[in-house]
């Protein structure tokens, strides 16, 4: 039942696309009552809007840069540690509902297991991110890792994007790759 | 199998498997990779950790997506739950979605023909675990009669990150035969209905039966049997009596797939087709083998033969009239009448307009088969909602040439032998068809005298 009530929310479009604009917008308010800066909030409600535009014209590239705005804004406004991890969870779950406006346009029929694979999927991440947020945090606050890691890391970051974009790229010419005629 | 109408025609099958397309990155892998790199460099640039649960969540999806990557594998196959149908009827059609390794998303999307009106959505989005499938329904509504097709399929898929995907789009082969809605196939057929509407019809052979064929002098070769006793004594000399046998008859139908283009010619086809339908399913009831011939921009032939395939053959033929090429670009070879039994009964539905149509039938009658034409007459040109139609000169002679023409190619038939009945608008098939019977009775009086 819930499903169904669900399904019916959110099975057109654009009504995805709203719910982009509200997660940012409650997020900022959150995020500026914590915060002592001034004109963070404005900030934030810029890039909650840049957002919503981004669903709403179907591009995942404007939804992004929204959300760097809104994370320059939460850094800005030197939010408790647990105010912007909130803030990064409903970040992502954002561009996730993004994504899904996308497929729910012109009002389609949409089975219960989308949705519960969404929400799994998004739990799992979550929970994940979680813990390795913890783990890194806690890691990063000793100075003596800190003077270490600094430069490794940085070289470390681009290295490891570029193996996994090549890594994807092989298998998936290995694995699509035509078969032989003999092989049929 | 059940009736017929609920068997489900061929289906169209899309391998998803080994298909590079669907392999492709999303963009949202693109937008969670910089957000990834940019937090990171941040985080350690400014040296402010906190920065890390902005991205985290999205580190943590790209690299859960690229672990758990494996190349989309699967099957999707579309199929109608009925191949023939009438025009209001509702089919569905059934997109079956089968995978062993599972996927994250699939959207379906249908794309019907002209003759197809969704009923609802045409649109799903559904997620397939491995080893199962899934299973879409969709609805749609029969329009003009014709055959009606799925246009197109698209299949859009991702995994469950959204990050990796592809679309493929193909056209189906499902096929859906719009009748019209008094040619129901999987009615009945009452045999007796249509007896009484066009009674019992004669053979044009002769040989043992009960129905008197003729009276004549005794020739060499005739059976003492077939004597008739009261006229020889009349004659004083041996007469014997002929009789029709006692067996079904061949009929052909003709049909004129004559030009659609204006509302008022596809009436006239429409009907055309109808009435030609009618004639089949009656014949074909009282056990006689029936024929078609459908003479257009292509000519079909269907030779005569018994039962209800050969009706669903000639609903197969008749419907596709609806989607022959313009008859006005004719260029096709004259059919050889040859093929048409020397024994059957020739019933052509076709306005008349065309003179090759009424070369054809002028032939057949010289071959000496019995011929009838049923001319749907079509509504006189009026003025719509008050508006009066503009005609050019040129246009208003070509159709008083053409009336003209149709009403020398017509008399030129009444003069060979062929019996034409005129249909109206107004008149239904049943009681055009009896006129046709009548029409048919008085030619054999008259020539047996």
């Amino acid at each position: 039942m819930l499903t169904w009530h669900i399904d019916r929310l959110f099975r057109s479009g654009p009504l995805a696309a709203l719910i982009t604009f509200l997660i940012p917008m409650a997020m900022a308010i959150l995020v500026s009552s914590q915060s002592d800066e001034e004109n963070v909030l404005g900030i934030l409600l810029v890039s909650a809007g840049v957002m919503f535009i981004g669903s709403l014209a179907g591009s995942t590239l404007t939804s992004g840069l929204g959300v760097v705005l809104f994370s320059l804004g939460t850094v800005v406004g030197e939010t408790p540690v647990a105010i912007t991890a909130l803030a990064g969870i409903g970040l992502y779950v954002t561009l996730i509902i993004h994504d899904l406006s996308g497929s729910f346009h012109r009002a389609p029929r949409i089975t219960s297991g989308v949705w519960r694979t969404a929400a799994i999927t998004t739990l799992a991440v979550v929970v994940l991110s979680s813990v390795a947020f913890s783990a890194a945090y806690a890691v990063a606050r000793l100075a003596t890792w800190r003077s270490i890691v600094v430069p490794f890391g940085v070289a470390a970051i681009g290295f490891a994007a570029k193996l996994a974009a090549d890594s994807h790229q092989a298998n998936a010419r290995q694995l699509t790759a035509k078969r032989q005629p003999e092989s049929r | 199998m059940g009736p017929s109408d609920n068997f489900a025609g061929p289906s169209t099958s899309v391998r998803l498997t080994g298909d590079r397309d669907l392999a492709r990155r999303l963009p949202l892998f693109d937008v969670f990779s910089l957000l990834a790199v940019i937090g990171l460099s941040a985080a350690i640039a400014l040296r402010r950790p906190d920065i890390l649960a902005l991205t985290t969540p999205f580190v943590v999806a790209v690299a859960a997506a690229l672990a758990l990557w494996h190349p989309i594998e699967g099957v999707v196959e579309i199929r109608a739950d009925r191949t023939r149908i009438v025009e209001g009827e509702d089919v569905t059609i059934l997109v079956d979605v089968t995978s062993s390794t599972g996927i994250g998303r699939v959207e379906i999307e249908l794309e019907p023909s002209a003759r197809l009106s969704a009923v609802g959505s045409l649109r799903a989005v559904t997620t397939v675990q491995p080893g199962s499938t899934a299973t879409l329904a969709f609805t749609v509504r029969a329009g003009e009669w014709g055959v009606a097709r799925i246009n197109k399929l698209s299949v859009r898929v991702s995994d469950r990150f959204a990050m990796f995907g592809g679309e493929v789009d193909t056209r189906a082969d499902t096929t859906v035969t719009i009748g019209l809605p008094e040619d129901r196939i999987s009615a009945s057929l009452e045999a007796e209905r249509f007896r009484r509407i066009v009674g019992s019809h004669l053979s044009n052979d002769r040989g043992q039966g009960m129905e008197i064929a003729d009276i004549r002098p005794f020739q060499s070769g005739d059976s003492t049997r077939n004597i008739n006793w009261r006229i020889s004594n009349r004659r004083q000399e041996p007469w014997v009596t002929l009789r029709h046998p006692d067996r079904s008859t061949v009929m052909v139908v003709i049909v004129d797939a004559h030009d659609g283009e204006d509302d008022d010619q596809r009436i006239t086809q429409r009907r055309s087709v109808s009435a030609a339908m009618a004639l089949s399913r009656g014949h074909l009831a009282l056990h006689d083998r029936v024929g078609l011939l459908v003479v257009g921009h292509t000519v079909q032939w269907l030779p005569p033969k018994l039962g209800r395939n050969q009706l669903f053959q000639i609903a197969d033929h008749l419907v596709a009239v609806s989607n022959a090429p313009e008859a006005s670009r004719r260029m096709y070879r004259p059919p050889a009448v040859s093929t048409i039994p020397n024994n059957a009964i020739v019933v052509a539905v076709s306005p008349l307009r065309d003179p090759l149509m009424v070369a054809l039938i002028a032939e057949i009658r010289s071959r000496g088969n019995p011929v009838s034409v049923l001319v749907p007459e079509s509504n006189q040109p009026a003025s719509s909602g008050g508006r009066l139609r503009v005609v050019n000169r040129s246009t208003a002679q070509a159709r008083r040439l053409a009336a003209v023409e149709q009403k020398i190619g017509m008399q030129s038939l009444r003069e060979r032998g062929v019996g034409i009945v005129s249909w109206s608008p107004e008149e239904p098939v049943v009681t055009v068809i009896d006129s046709i019977r009548q029409l048919r009775l008085a030619m054999a009086r008259g020539r047996s005298w």
